[in-house]
C-alpha cells in the first residue's frame, strides 16, 4: 500500500518477464493453465496452450475454449465450467484435480475486466500464485506481464513455452 | 390419483389434486372424504374459511431459507475495491480479508455493498410503483378493480405469496406499498456502520429486499395494466415499429427516456385528443419505450438505453423528455450542445433545471425556444404535454447543425490507445481508426455492434476526437418490429404448460432479462436465444433484452408470443419481470395446487426442485438488475449473467464435487437422499455466448424431472456440449439416474462411456445400469430441502 495520503491500493502485481515466469512455474508443485474465450478467435493462443500442455502443464478450458483445444489434441481437465465456477472451486482448500492441490494458476485469453475481478478474488481469498499471461498489466495478479504490443506478446509466450520444455 | 370431485357453486375441485389448504377447507365444511357432488355456495365457503392471518414477513423471517440456499450456493466475492470508505474512521484497507476500524472484514463488506445495491434497485421500482399507484388512484379512484384480463385469476402471485393477501382494488395496494417501503428502509438500516458481522446475514438481507423488489415490480405493473388498457396476457399483442430507421424525421420527434410511463402517456393523450398524432413522432428509449407502446401501439421504440447519445448527437430528437432511472447523467449538456430542449419530470431526475411547474405553459415554451433556458422541470403532466408538443413544432426548425466530418475526426487520431484502456469493453478503437485512415471503415462499423455509446473514450482523448460520433455514424440504422409487452402469463397457459415444465418434457424456461451492456456484439443475444427457441424451450423476455432481440432480428415475427414451447414472449418493461416470477409461482399454485398465500418458503422450495426456469442477464448493468436477479434467486430460479456482472461483486456458485451439499428430503420415502447437483448455481457468470448456452441448458435440470423430461434435457445438454465445447460436458453423467434418462439414439454410446470412463456397472444383455448413479430414479420422488415442508407433508418430525 502506498503511504501517500489516501491513495488506495493494496498489493499490485509484480511484472515479470518470460524467464522469471518460467522459474515461478517450475518452482510450483502443481501449476495449471486456465484458458478463456479469446482462444475462439485467436489461433496463436490455441497453439501456445497446446504447447504448454505438451510441456506438462494441465489445462482447464473455460469459456468454450475447449473446442479448439480438443481439436488440437489437448485433453483439458475441465471443459464445462466457467471461470466463475473454477474460481469458486480453487478458493476451496478441499479442491483437488486428480488428487493434487493447485498452487499456481496461469491465465490466458480472457477479457481484461473479467479476469481482473477473478484475480481480485484470488488475491484476497487464497494463497494460490496467480500469473496473468495477457498482453496488458493485471494489477490483482501475483505476477503479470507488462503491457505488450502484439509482436512482443507472442514472442514472450513463445519464450515461456521454450523455457518449460 | 383419485378422481373424486366436489362441486361448489362456480367452484370445482378434484380431491385427488388438492393441496393441504383446500383439504383443510373441506374438513371445515364437513365434506372431507365424501364421494358425492354437492352444491355449496361461495358464501358458505367464505364463512367457513378461517381468516388467514395477514403476514408481513420481517427481515429475519425467511433467514432459515436463505441459509439453506447459501450453504449450497456459496457466495463468492470478487471485490471491486480493497478499501471501505463509508465512514470517517476509514479509509480502511480490507485486503486479504482484513478487518477495518469498525471490525468488518472484506467479505462482509462486499455482502453489505451487495445488500445496498439491491436496496437501491428495489427502491427504484418501489418508488415508481408508488407514484403510479397514487396517480391512478387520483384519476380512477381507490375502488378501481385490479383487472389483468379474463384468463388471469391469480392476479398478484408475488404479493399473495409474500403478504398472504389477494388485493382486489387499487386502494388495496396501498398497504402493499407501505409494506414495501418499510422493508426497504429496514434493510437500509442494517447497512449502517457497525451492524452485521457475518456476510451470510448481509446476503440474507440482499435476498429479502430483492424478494420485496418483485412485490414492488408487480404492484407497479398491475396498476398500469389495470388502468391504462395495456395488453392483458395477449399473445398477439401488436408488433411495434422499432429502430431509428422507422422514425419519420420530417415530423417533429418527441423522445421519451426512462422507466415511468406517466409523462409520456400525457403527451400521447394530448396528441391523440388534438388529432396531432399523425403529425408528430413519439418514440421512446428504455422501458418508457416499452410501456408507451403498451399504451399506444402507434408510438415507436428507438431502442435500449445505449441509444441515448445516438439519438441526441445525430439530432434525431427535437425534444427530449426524461422521467426516471437508467438515464444518462449528462443529457442536459448533450442536448444543449445540439439545441434540443430537455424536460424533466421526476424528483429523481431534476438535473439542475428550473422548476416551472407553476409557470404559464406558453411562457415556458417561449423561454425554451428563445434559448433563455435549456430545460425545465415540470411536474404538472397536462402542462408538460402542452409545452412539449408546442416546443417540438417550434424547435424542429431551429436545431443546430449536427453534421460531423468523419474523415477529419479520424485524421486527428494518433492511436495512443487511451480510449481502448478506458473503454468498458476495451474495444480496439485505435486499430479501427488506423484502418479508417486508409479508407477501411469496416472495423468502425463492427464496433458499433458492441459500443454502448457511453462516451468514456472521449473523456480521455487528448486530441478531442469525437469517437462516439464517428462510431455511431459508421453503424447501421436499424428498422425492425418488436412485439408489444403482453403483461402476465395467463392462468390457462400455465394449466397447459405447468405439467410439461415440471415433468421436464418442456426442457426449460429461459428468461433473457436486463440491460444492453453486452460483452460483445448485441447480435450474440439473438444467437443464444434462437438456439433455445429452435429446441422448443419457452423464452420470456423483458426490458432492454426484449428490445434488442427485436432490433437485431425478426424473431418476434417468426415465433409466436404464447407462453408455450418454442415461443418468444415479450412480457414488458422492467417491472413486468414480476410476471416471470409470477408465472413460476403460478405453476406451483395451478399445476401442483399448492397454497401460495403467505407461503413463500414452501413455494420457493417447490420451484428450486421442480421448475426448470433460468434467467439470462447478458447485459445487466444497473442496481435494479442486481435486485431483480437476486429476487429470482430467493425464489429458487438461477440466473446466468454476462462477464461484466462479476462487477456486481458476488455470485452464488455451488461446488458439484462436494457431495455433502447436494441432498434433499424425499417426502415419499421419508429419507434424506443425495441428489444430482441441479441446479448447481444461482447466480453465475459466463464469458462467451457459447459457454452461456451450455450453462443455461445445464441449469434447467431439476431433481424432480421425470425420466422422459431428464432424457430431453440431457439430449439438449449433450448436443450443446458437442456443438460448443467440442465434447460432452464434464458432468453429464451426474444427471443420469437410470438408463431411461439417456437419449435413446445415444444410449449404447453413453452406456459405454459410463462403464469405461466412470466405472459404472452395466448389464449389457438388458442394457441396464446396475451401479453408478448418485441415486435411483423414482417416479414418485418428492423432494424438499425444507424441514418444515417435510414435516407438513409427512407428519413426521425431523430431530
Amino acid at each position: 500500500m502506498s503511504l501517500i495520503a489516501d491513495v488506495q491500493a493494496s498489493r499490485s502485481a509484480r511484472v515479470l518477464d518470460a524467464d522469471r515466469i518460467v522459474k515461478v512455474v517450475k518452482m510450483s508443485k502443481y501449476p495449471v493453465l486456465i484458458t478463456g474465450g479469446k482462444l475462439l478467435r485467436d489461433d496463436r493462443l490455441v497453439k501456445f496452450a497446446v504447447k504448454m500442455n505438451k510441456a506438462g502443464v494441465d489445462v482447464i478450458a473455460c469459456s468454450a475454449s475447449s473446442k479448439p483445444l480438443i481439436e488440437n489434441g489437448v485433453k483439458p481437465k475441465f471443459t464445462t465450467f466457467s471461470l466463475h465456477y473454477i474460481t469458486q472451486f480453487l478458493l476451496d482448500p478441499d479442491f483437488r484435480i486428480d488428487g493434487k492441490v493447485v498452487d499456481c494458476v496461469l491465465y490466458l485469453g480472457f477479457m481484461p475486466y473479467y479476469l481482473s475481478r477473478v484475480l481480485s478474488a484470488m488475491k484476497h481469498f487464497s494463497k494460490i500464485t496467480t500469473i496473468s499471461l495477457e498482453p496488458y498489466y493485471q494489477p490483482h495478479a501475483t505476477f503479470s506481464l507488462p503491457k505488450l504490443d502484439e509482436g512482443k506478446y507472442y514472442e514472450t509466450l513463445e519464450r515461456i513455452v521454450e523455457g518449460l520444455r | 390419483m383419485t378422481s373424486r370431485d366436489v362441486k361448489f357453486e362456480n367452484v370445482e375441485i378434484k380431491i385427488g389434486e388438492l393441496a393441504m389448504g383446500d383439504k383443510e377447507l373441506l374438513k371445515l365444511l364437513g365434506k372431507e372424504g365424501k364421494e358425492v357432488v354437492e352444491k355449496v355456495s361461495k358464501e358458505e365457503v367464505s364463512k367457513k374459511l378461517p381468516e388467514k392471518p395477514k403476514v408481513r414477513p420481517h427481515i429475519l423471517d425467511f433467514r432459515h431459507w436463505d441459509m439453506l440456499l447459501l450453504s449450497r450456493f456459496e457466495p463468492i466475492y470478487m471485490p471491486m475495491a480493497d478499501f471501505c470508505n463509508l465512514c470517517t474512521m476509514g479509509p480502511c484497507d480490507l485486503s486479504y480479508n482484513k478487518e477495518g476500524a469498525c471490525g468488518i472484514d472484506l467479505k462482509t463488506q462486499k455482502a453489505r455493498i451487495v445488500a445496498l445495491a439491491c436496496s437501491i434497485g428495489a427502491s427504484a421500482h418501489a418508488t415508481h410503483g408508488r407514484h403510479l399507484l397514487e396517480e391512478m388512484i387520483e384519476e380512477f379512484g381507490e375502488d378501481h378493480p385490479i383487472d389483468l384480463g379474463l384468463e388471469v385469476d391469480i392476479k398478484t402471485p408475488n404479493i399473495s405469496l409474500v403478504l398472504g393477501i389477494e388485493p382486489k382494488t387499487l386502494g388495496d395496494l396501498r398497504e402493499v406499498a407501505n409494506y414495501i417501503e418499510q422493508e426497504i428502509t429496514r434493510v437500509l438500516h442494517t447497512i449502517h456502520t457497525g451492524q452485521e458481522e457475518s456476510y451470510l446475514d448481509y446476503e440474507s438481507k440482499a435476498l429479502h429486499v430483492s424478494m420485496i423488489d418483485h412485490v414492488g415490480m408487480e404492484l407497479a405493473d398491475v396498476v398500469q395494466i389495470s388502468c391504462l388498457n395495456y395488453p392483458k396476457g395477449d399473445a398477439d399483442a401488436p408488433l411495434i415499429d422499432s429502430g431509428i430507421g422507422v422514425l419519420d424525421l420530417e415530423k417533429p420527434v418527441i423522445l421519451v427516456i426512462g422507466h415511468n410511463v406517466v409523462p409520456a402517456r400525457y403527451i400521447d393523450d394530448y396528441l391523440r385528443e388534438r388529432d396531432l398524432n399523425d403529425l408528430v413522432e413519439i418514440a421512446g428509449i428504455c422501458c418508457t419505450a416499452i410501456d408507451t407502446t403498451r399504451y399506444d401501439p402507434k408510438a415507436k421504440i428507438v431502442g435500449s438505453l445505449s441509444y441515448q447519445l445516438r439519438m441526441i448527437r445525430q439530432g434525431f430528437a427535437d425534444v427530449v423528455v426524461v422521467d426516471e432511472q437508467c438515464i444518462r447523467a449528462d443529457l442536459l449538456r448533450e442536448c444543449s450542445k445540439v439545441g434540443i430542449p430537455l424536460f424533466t419530470t421526476s424528483e429523481a431526475s431534476a438535473r439542475g433545471c428550473p422548476d416551472l411547474t407553476n409557470e404559464d405553459a406558453d411562457k415556458i415554451v417561449e423561454k425554451i425556444v428563445s434559448g433563455e433556458i435549456k430545460g425545465a422541470l415540470i411536474r404538472d403532466y397536462e402542462k408538460l404535454a402542452k409545452v412539449v408538443v408546442k416546443t417540438a413544432f417550434r424547435v424542429k426548425r431551429k436545431k443546430k447543425d449536427v453534421n460531423v466530418n468523419i474523415e477529419e475526426e479520424v485524421k486527428k487520431c494518433v492511436a495512443c490507445g487511451r480510449c481502448v484502456e478506458n473503454c468498458p469493453h476495451n474495444l480496439p478503437i485505435d486499430t479501427a481508426m488506423k484502418r479508417a485512415k486508409n479508407g477501411d471503415y469496416s472495423l468502425l462499423k463492427e464496433l458499433d455492434e458492441t459500443c454502448i455509446a457511453c462516451g468514456r473514450c472521449e473523456q480521455v482523448c487528448h486530441r478531442n476526437v469525437r469517437i462516439v460520433d464517428v462510431i455511431m455514424r459508421c453503424g447501421e440504422v436499424r428498422k425492425s418490429k418488436i412485439r408489444a409487452g403482453r403483461g402476465p402469463v395467463k392462468d390457462s397457459e400455465i394449466r397447459k404448460v405447468g405439467q410439461p415444465i415440471v415433468m421436464g418434457t418442456i426442457p426449460g424456461v429461459i428468461a433473457p432479462v436486463g440491460c444492453p451492456n453486452y460483452p460483445r456484439a448485441r447480435r450474440e443475444l439473438v444467437e443464444i436465444i434462437e438456439e433455445f427457441l429452435k429446441r422448443r424451450y419457452i423464452v420470456v423476455t423483458t426490458g432492454c433484452h426484449a428490445m434488442d432481440l427485436g432490433l437485431e432480428s425478426d424473431l418476434y415475427e417468426r415465433y409466436s408470443g404464447d407462453f408455450d414451447a418454442g415461443c418468444l414472449v415479450n412480457i414488458g418493461s422492467c417491472v413486468a419481470n414480476s410476471h416471470i416470477s409470477g408465472a413460476v409461482i403460478k405453476i406451483a399454485k395451478i399445476f401442483a395446487q399448492r397454497d401460495i398465500l403467505g407461503n413463500y418458503v414452501e413455494i420457493a422450495d417447490y420451484i428450486l426442485n421442480r421448475v426448470g426456469a433460468v434467467g439470462l442477464a447478458w447485459g445487466a448493468m444497473s442496481q435494479k438488475a442486481a435486485s431483480i436477479a437476486t429476487g429470482f434467486n430467493r425464489l429458487g430460479v438461477p440466473v446466468v449473467a454476462s462477464p461484466h456482472c462479476l462487477k456486481y461483486r458476488r455470485g452464488y456458485v455451488g461446488k458439484f464435487w462436494k457431495r455433502e451439499n447436494w441432498w434433499v428430503y424425499d417426502i415419499k420415502t421419508k429419507q434424506k437422499v443425495y441428489v444430482e447437483p441441479c441446479p448447481d448455481a444461482l447466480l453465475v457468470c459466463a464469458e462467451t455466448k457459447e459457454e452461456a448456452i451450455v450453462l443455461l441448458a445445464r441449469l434447467c435440470f431439476r431433481p424432480a424431472d421425470t425420466y422422459l423430461g431428464r432424457q430431453i434435457k440431457l439430449t439438449h445438454y449433450l448436443e450443446l456440449g458437442k456443438k460448443y465445447l467440442g465434447c460432452y460436458p464434464d458432468d453429464w453423467h451426474l444427471f443420469v439416474r437410470t438408463e431411461q434418462d439417456l437419449p435413446i439414439k445415444m444410449r449404447d454410446e453413453l452406456l459405454k462411456i459410463l462403464e469405461e470412463e466412470h466405472g459404472w456397472k452395466i448389464d449389457w444383455d438388458k442394457k441396464k445400469i446396475v451401479e453408478g448413479p448418485i441415486r435411483k430414479y423414482d417416479p414418485g420422488f418428492n423432494p424438499t430441502i425444507v424441514k418444515e415442508v417435510y414435516e407438513k407433508y409427512t407428519g413426521e418430525k425431523i430431530e
